[in-house]
């Protein structure tokens, strides 16, 4: 017995005559960016990630007559997020043979729209469209001529792998991207990310979108009383807000644009281009196309979805001699086989208030937008 | 602590006694106020043009788009129909036996092709006796600013040209042949305050504990925008190519008095 309990007591001497650990000093945090993980004594020196990911917020100043710009609680706006944006909206790594970048089609000096009818894609294919200007489009509430996109975002997902546009895939953007160190870093500074995927390309895309602001037109600096405006200019004031002319009742509000959609009496039936019904399925929506916004409107030639028009002057004198018949077509253009009846001195005096809404600054290189 | 344990029995019977009480009587209603939009012409459901067209469903014979596209006929014996219909209602107020008022809704925007414009919650009533609602047609000189509903959905599609605020009112179509188009668009011509009110006749609603919800519903008789005391023919809203009357202020005159006169009627149900 006697020795039973000398041996028990050698062991606990034992035991409790071994080294302790050796106390390692460092950053214990696991999420801290420089974690170590065979520390076991915090010494107060873990950087945490927020203090790293400080992006600066972007507000949107509202331009008088604008609602607030609706920005999704998903994708707040920061001047990282914008200057990514610009910068893959600019970059041809997009597209599948890295040739074209949506500024390829969305020229700057052209209200970000496209000068020719029909873009072409990367394998020479030319679309059906007339690529659509990039102006105050943080305002609007649907994308593309169709209304085929309800968000910025969702509409920027559809370029790069459309096969007569950029014909890339996403996984191999997403592969280019990973592998370009700047692009790492500018993905970290904007959305705090190490993994580059699609959702955050569209998303820096977007927010550069919301900042192509025009309202410094003529126009503009007239309801500023900073200018007057010429006699035809407002003549042509006149005659686009009222029913002589008729054009606020789709081009109406500061936007100059309605948010909805029409057929502005282009064709007879069987249409070509369904437009937006073959987004909803509704044949009541044959031949409905976006409104899109007059602002610039000089800078975006060609007209109308499919760029039939190369001139101000012939959308003029489309509305003015009456227009086609269809089921569809809007009552605001059932003036049909009679049209707006302006003179030649009128016609004129609403092309140049029209020329009235362009903003020289959107379309300068060292423009108003970031 | 003693005391607090003493208390235990108290408590337990207290709650059993209120779980036994009769739940069904003694049950408060709330009640919640609708209000719902109709729209008729002569006394039919409106149907707005192009018929039939759902999932491209064509019209069969015995369907209104093969009478060349106008089923309605209005008072001046003109065919026509409707495409569009929007409009603002304002200062809809909930009047008690009292006198007091309760202002229900500043201001609501009807589309005929929206089904969420045309019912809306009105919120809970009080306990009391009403006996009156009344509402503007448009919207009158205090809230007929321009930009002042900027961030509502149909601002851009109701405003009125020349910062005049907004139009009270697109109804529009064709009429004779399906490719003549009307445009009855009421609003502030020349800046002119043009809305007017309406008030139900009486209709007795008493709130009580169990009255429970109250469905109200505002109908529309359009036909009746073209008749009395005004006959209104879409033919003198002026030649083919000026066919708009928004600078008309004798046409904005006589249709402000016809929907003063017989437009509008409400109809009050409590469930």
């Amino acid at each position: 017995m006697v020795k039973v309990i000398n041996t028990l007591i050698i062991l606990v001497f034992l035991i409790s005559c071994k080294k302790d650990p050796a106390i390692i000093e460092g950053c214990t945090d696991p999420y801290a960016i420089n974690y170590n993980s065979i520390a076991n004594v915090n010494d107060g020196s873990c950087i945490s990630d927020t203090l790293i990911y400080n992006p600066t917020p972007y507000q949107i100043a509202t331009p008088t007559g604008f609602p607030i710009m609706i920005i999704p609680d998903n994708n707040p706006m920061t001047y990282e997020g914008v200057s990514l944006g610009k910068k893959l909206f600019n970059d041809p790594i997009l597209s599948g043979d890295g040739t074209q970048s949506c500024a390829s089609c969305h020229l700057q000096s052209s209200s970000f729209s496209d000068p020719n009818q029909y873009s072409t894609g990367i394998d020479g294919i030319q679309g059906f469209r007339n690529a659509s200007a990039l102006v105050n489009i943080g305002w609007s509430s649907s994308f593309n001529w169709d209304g085929s996109a309800s968000t910025l975002e969702e509409q920027a997902f559809e370029p790069v792998v459309n096969q007569i546009e950029m014909h890339n895939s996403w996984s191999n953007v997403e592969k280019e991207l990973n592998n370009n160190n700047e692009y790492r870093k500018l993905f970290q500074d904007a959305f705090n990310i190490n993994y580059i995927d699609s959702i955050h390309v569209v998303k820096a895309i977007a927010q550069f979108e919301r900042t192509l602001i025009s309202v410094n037109s003529r126009y503009d600096k007239y309801l500023r009383q900073e200018l007057q405006l010429t006699t035809s200019e407002l003549n042509g004031y006149v005659i686009f807000n009222t029913e002589k002319g008729d054009c606020f009742h789709c081009h109406g509000s500061e936007m100059f644009m309605d948010n909805l959609f029409h057929n502005n009496g282009l064709d007879t039936e069987p249409f070509i281009d369904v437009g937006l019904s073959a987004i909803t399925g509704f044949s009541s929506d044959n031949g409905k196309f976006k409104t899109p916004t007059l602002r610039n409107i000089e800078y975006s030639a060609p007209y109308m979805h499919d760029g039939r028009f190369s001139t101000l002057e012939e959308v003029v004198e489309h509305y003015n001699s009456g227009g086609e018949f269809s089921t569809t077509v809007d009552p605001l253009m059932k003036k049909l086989g009679v049209g707006l009846q302006l003179t030649n001195q009128e016609k004129k005096d609403l092309v140049a208030f029209l020329k009235a809404l362009s903003d020289p600054d959107f379309i300068s290189e060292n423009g108003s937008n970031p | 602590m003693k005391n607090k344990i003493s208390l235990t029995p108290l408590v337990i019977m207290i709650v059993l006694f209120f779980s036994c009480s009769n739940d069904d009587k003694d049950k408060v209603l709330t009640s919640n106020m609708y209000l719902s939009f109709s729209h008729s012409v002569g006394g039919e459901t409106l149907e707005t043009y192009p018929f039939g067209c759902i999932d491209g469903g064509d019209c069969c014979d015995d369907h209104a788009c093969c009478m060349g596209g106008l089923n309605y006929t209005n008072p001046a014996g003109e065919q026509y129909n409707i495409e569009t219909l929007k409009y603002i209602i304002s200062n809809l107020v909930l009047h008690s036996n009292d006198g007091a008022e309760k202002l229900l809704k500043e201001v609501h925007f009807i589309d005929v092709q929206d089904p969420l414009t045309l019912r809306i919650d009105l919120g809970e009533l009080e306990n009391g006796n009403y006996n009156k609602l009344t509402f503007t047609m448009g919207l009158d000189s205090n809230l007929n600013i321009a930009n002042r509903y900027v961030n509502e959905p149909w601002h851009s599609a109701m405003v009125w040209p020349l910062n005049l605020g907004y139009h009270y009112m697109k109804l529009e179509g064709a009429f004779d042949t399906i490719i003549n188009g009307y445009l009855t668009h009421t609003g502030p011509t020349m800046g002119m305050d043009m809305s007017f009110n309406i008030e139900s006749v009486d209709l007795w609603i008493n709130v009580d504990d169990n009255t429970g919800d109250i469905n109200s519903m505002l109908m529309m008789e359009i036909n009746n925008w073209y008749q009395y005391p005004n006959d209104i023919s879409f033919a003198s809203y002026g030649p083919p190519g000026s066919n708009g009357i928004m600078g008309n202020m004798m046409m904005q005159h006589k249709l402000q008095e016809n929907g003063q006169a017989d437009v509008f009627s409400f109809t009050v149900s409590i469930q």
